[in-house]
């Protein structure tokens, strides 16, 4: 309950910081903008990977945290050097989650005329196998059945062509 | 205890060293044989860098090829100690993993059985040591491939992302052919091989029965 509540003012601050105009917004900096998904599947054990497109910020840094921890920690991202529309793609790693857990963070983009931030959240957990459905199970089976026939049928046809072949080119 | 995922890691490495080392190597048969077929007298010093590499890169791809084939079971078998089942049976990188290893597996043990039936031999005509290096190379892809899906299997990402994102291809989602395409898929093709070795079978003895007449 109290992991509810302290998620839900998170987003709460961070919807009413969004609002208010940047301090660049009047003085002609263009504004910043973040695009950025939150990671999907991530489980306990691996580093977790963020990208972020950064449109006019020359910074940016991840602040979060997990569960457990009471205050938050940061993590600066590193520009990538690779466009993507009008932004450049923004990275950083998070240290891996040694449980499961629910990660709240935000990406903090800044310039010389000030900055913004974007608040996010994701789960670390280990994947269940209702991920999969049974017609998935079973239509993989079948698609792993066709695909090693292709190839031994291909190899095996190559296996025939090659030694008649060599034995041509030997007469 | 040494954490079976460090364990999985080095096998990685190893098996995906030597059939890249395999790959390579093959690459540099080609093109040496290339050289040395066609442009062989324009330049005396090419020509004895093709001579030796050509010497040199097959035994080194042949032996690539196997150790790698053993290093790949052998990590398939620390990969299965690493990853709990719930996993394997629920994830579909997971899935997808096993179906690029599976196929690119297939084929470096085909390019072992040809390597090791034909002997070097196989590169002694055109044909012949192209359907071999097409068959190194295909599995090479597949594993590249393979590499990269276990890159978000880590949760590290790949470099191959933007490639893959671009051809629209989603590594976290399950790949799988329609069932009606996996039944036709599994029947056509060992019937065409079948009816190709009973037209090679067909044509040698028409080719043979003259000759011996």
């Amino acid at each position: 309950m109290t992991r509810a509540r302290c998620v839900l003012a998170f987003f709460a601050v961070a919807a009413l910081l969004a609002g208010l105009p940047s301090p660049a917004a009047g003085q002609g900096v263009p504004p910043i903008g973040i695009e950025h998904t939150p990671p999907a599947g991530v489980t306990p054990g691996y580093q977790i990977y963020l990208t972020a497109i950064l449109t006019n910020a020359t910074s940016a840094v991840v602040v979060w945290r997990n569960d457990t921890m009471t205050a938050d920690a940061v993590m600066p991202m590193t520009n990538l050097s690779e466009a993507d529309g009008a932004g450049w793609v923004f990275a950083a790693y998070l240290p891996p989650q040694p449980t499961p857990t629910q990660i709240v963070y935000a990406i903090n983009a800044s310039n010389p005329g000030g900055s913004h931030f974007e608040g996010y959240f994701f789960s670390v957990d280990v994947p269940s196998s209702g991920g999969l459905t049974s017609s998935d199970q079973e239509a993989w089976i079948w698609t792993m059945a066709a695909s090693l026939a292709m190839v031994v049928s291909t190899v095996g046809v190559l296996y025939w062509y090659t030694g008649r072949r060599l034995r041509r080119g030997a007469k | 205890m040494v954490d079976p995922r460090v364990i999985h890691s080095i096998t990685i490495e190893m098996c995906t060293g030597f059939l890249l080392l395999s790959g390579i190597a093959i690459i540099s048969k080609l093109v040496a044989d290339t050289w040395l077929r066609r442009l062989r007298g324009h330049v005396a010093r090419f020509d004895r860098w093709a001579e030796n590499v050509s010497k040199f890169a097959e035994p080194a791809s042949y032996f690539a090829l196997t150790a790698g084939v053993l290093a790949t079971f052998v990590s398939m078998v620390t990969g299965s100690l690493a990853w709990p089942v719930e996993d394997l049976i629920g994830s579909p990188i997971v899935h997808n993993k096993i179906l690029t290893t599976a196929a690119s597996q297939a084929l470096f043990i085909g390019a072992v059985v040809l390597r090791t039936r034909y002997k070097a031999a196989i590169w002694s005509t055109r044909i012949t040591s192209l359907g071999y290096s097409l068959t190194v190379l295909t599995g090479v892809a597949l594993m590249t491939l393979q590499n990269s899906i276990a890159g978000h299997l880590a949760g590290k990402g790949s470099l191959l992302d933007d490639l893959l994102h671009t051809l629209n291809i989603d590594s976290h989602v399950i790949w799988v052919f329609p069932q009606a395409a996996s039944l036709i898929l599994l029947v056509a093709f060992p019937l065409a091989a079948l009816a190709i070795f009973l037209g090679i079978r067909s044509a040698s003895r028409q080719t043979e029965a003259p000759a011996e007449a």
